[in-house]
């Protein structure tokens, strides 16, 4: 029997979709013979007392979730997210030029220092990249601070935007699609699929549209029925970044697959990421108490 | 899922990023990032910046290095002064001293950005200063702090570092790290960075810390 401490913020249980996932989580430890226990901000130095952590809150560097993290990974506890995957997730720059040197097949992308967001450049890049260039900052987060260029113009004002948080951003060739593939890997291996279905009037899975809120639709998929060269994929440019839990986002157009983005801390939400997969929450569970065991006992209590 | 104890390969180190500002999403964090991913292991690494950085995290890897450090909270509600506040996001620089509970209301807005993020508090008494050392590549112009510019590069493995110490009579503890720029270094801090990196020394052995 272990002890898991699920690390959560005050917004994880908001929406009833993730209030009820948290509480599936809690149901799976339980059945499985072990304490479940939810952990806030202020109760994290106490995170010594539990065999191992899985953080469901935004996950952010210079946040508390990754001090849940990274503290619980000083002591020996094994901990979903790693301070690894949250460092490179959270940054683009570092996963695509991980992704890429793995030769997982992504977009067009190019990595531009702060000298190199000018006219000048935005007009060879729109040579490289075609008429339309996605421009993202490395730290971008549920579409926020990702925007669909046209112009010059338009490069060198969201460039300078996006610079006042970052000292490099970059420039992707601009794919549409009218869904992501959402396939959710943990420990390399699939866990569950989805498709992410993209409001009309936007080509991001959340947006504001004149002043209103467009968020995507996400659709479950059994993994069986998701095409195997996306789920493969995902597989592959997971891998690329860790050990973890990831949701790959992965756009499949024109016979062309290519990996989005890989995310830390993905989504799950009761009835729609697990539709088709009831059994992610006890393979979490197991992957985190049952799997692996700790390399430190003796460090603690 | 990851813990430290994970093995790791040995990577060749390279010369240490000098800039002196390894903040997240910072060209000198970025410049530490690119020899990673060429293969080397750069002085500091990019998780080293963080380590060092964040302040709730730099606590727990000073404490489990030996280094005395002092009790410390994290909050976003109410805490009990006297202490020393930081802010744990991405936005907030700087400490601030809560005297007393007329000062806490104010400093616990500016550092959890009304309640958005946590704060990390540090117990003090009314007797505690802040002593703030310059550090680079183990060495410090401030008398006295030998022992702690070395044992906090052995630990931290930052080369350029502001290091704030909570001093109470001959009681010094381990409170912050934050960026020292390379532009602002004296001519005999410039010459330390041409130094070969000392060996590693043991803590506390010269009885400073406890």
């Amino acid at each position: 029997m272990g002890r898991l401490a699920i690390f959560i913020e005050r917004y994880s249980i908001s929406g009833s979709f993730e209030l009820d996932s948290l509480l599936r989580f809690k149901d799976a430890g339980e059945r499985r013979g072990h304490d479940v226990s939810y952990l806030f901000r202020p109760e994290l130095r106490h995170i010594t007392r539990y065999d191992a952590v899985f953080i469901r809150a935004t996950t952010d560097p210079l946040n508390a979730s990754f001090v849940a993290s990274r503290v619980a990974e000083m002591h020996g506890i094994p901990v979903i997210d790693d301070s690894h995957s949250i460092l490179v997730c959270c940054d683009k720059i570092w996963m695509y030029q991980l992704l890429q040197k793995r030769g997982v097949d992504i977009p067009r992308t190019v990595f531009l220092h702060r000298s190199e967001v000018n006219e000048l450049r935005a007009v060879a890049l729109f040579r490289e990249l075609g008429p339309k260039i996605v421009l993202k900052a490395p730290d971008s987060s549920f579409s926020s601070h990702v925007e669909k260029v046209e112009s010059p113009a338009e490069f060198v004002e969201i460039g300078e935007k996006f610079l006042r948080r970052s000292d490099r951003i970059l420039a992707q060739e601009f794919v549409k699609s009218l869904f992501d593939w959402r396939v959710g890997v943990l420990g390399g291996k699939p866990l569950y699929a989805c498709r992410y279905i993209i409001p009309e009037e936007t080509f991001k899975i959340m947006a504001v549209v004149d002043g209103k809120l467009r968020l995507c639709w996400t659709e479950g998929v059994a993994l069986d029925a998701a095409p195997p060269e996306v789920v493969r994929l995902a597989v592959e440019a997971a891998n690329a970044i860790g050990e973890g839990l990831y949701g790959v986002d992965l756009k499949q157009v024109d016979g062309r697959t290519v990996v989005i983005e890989v995310n830390d801390n993905p989504t799950i939400n009761a009835g729609l990421e697990d539709l088709y997969a009831p059994d992610l929450y006890d393979r979490i569970v197991a992957h985190l108490l049952e799997e692996r065991r700790p390399r430190h006992p003796a460090k603690r209590s | 899922m990851s813990s430290d104890a994970d093995a790791k390969p040995v990577r060749p180190r390279v010369a240490p990023e000098f800039s002196g500002d390894y903040e997240v999403l910072s060209e000198g964090y970025y410049r530490c990032q690119d020899a990673e991913l060429s293969g080397a292991r750069p002085d500091p690494t990019c998780a080293d910046a963080v380590d060092a950085y964040v302040v709730p995290i730099a606590l727990e890897k000073a404490a489990l290095a030996g280094l005395p450090v002092p009790e410390w909270f994290l909050s976003n509600e109410l805490f009990p002064p006297p202490c020393v506040v930081y802010g744990v996001n991405p936005f907030s620089r700087g400490y601030a001293f809560v005297r007393d509970e007329a000062q806490r209301e104010a400093a616990a807005a500016k550092f959890t950005w009304r309640k958005k993020y946590v704060l990390c508090g540090q117990i003090i008494s009314d007797a505690t200063e802040v002593v703030a050392l310059r550090v680079v590549r183990g060495h410090t112009e401030s008398p006295g702090y030998e022992r702690w510019a070395a044992d906090i590069d052995r630990v931290f493995r930052i080369p350029l570092a502001t290091v704030r110490l909570l001093r109470t009579g001959d009681d010094v503890r381990f409170s912050s790290i934050t960026v020292l720029p390379a532009k602002s270094l004296t001519p005999r801090e410039r010459a330390w960075l041409a130094e070969p990196r000392t060996p590693p020394v043991a803590p506390g052995s010269d009885g400073l810390h406890g």
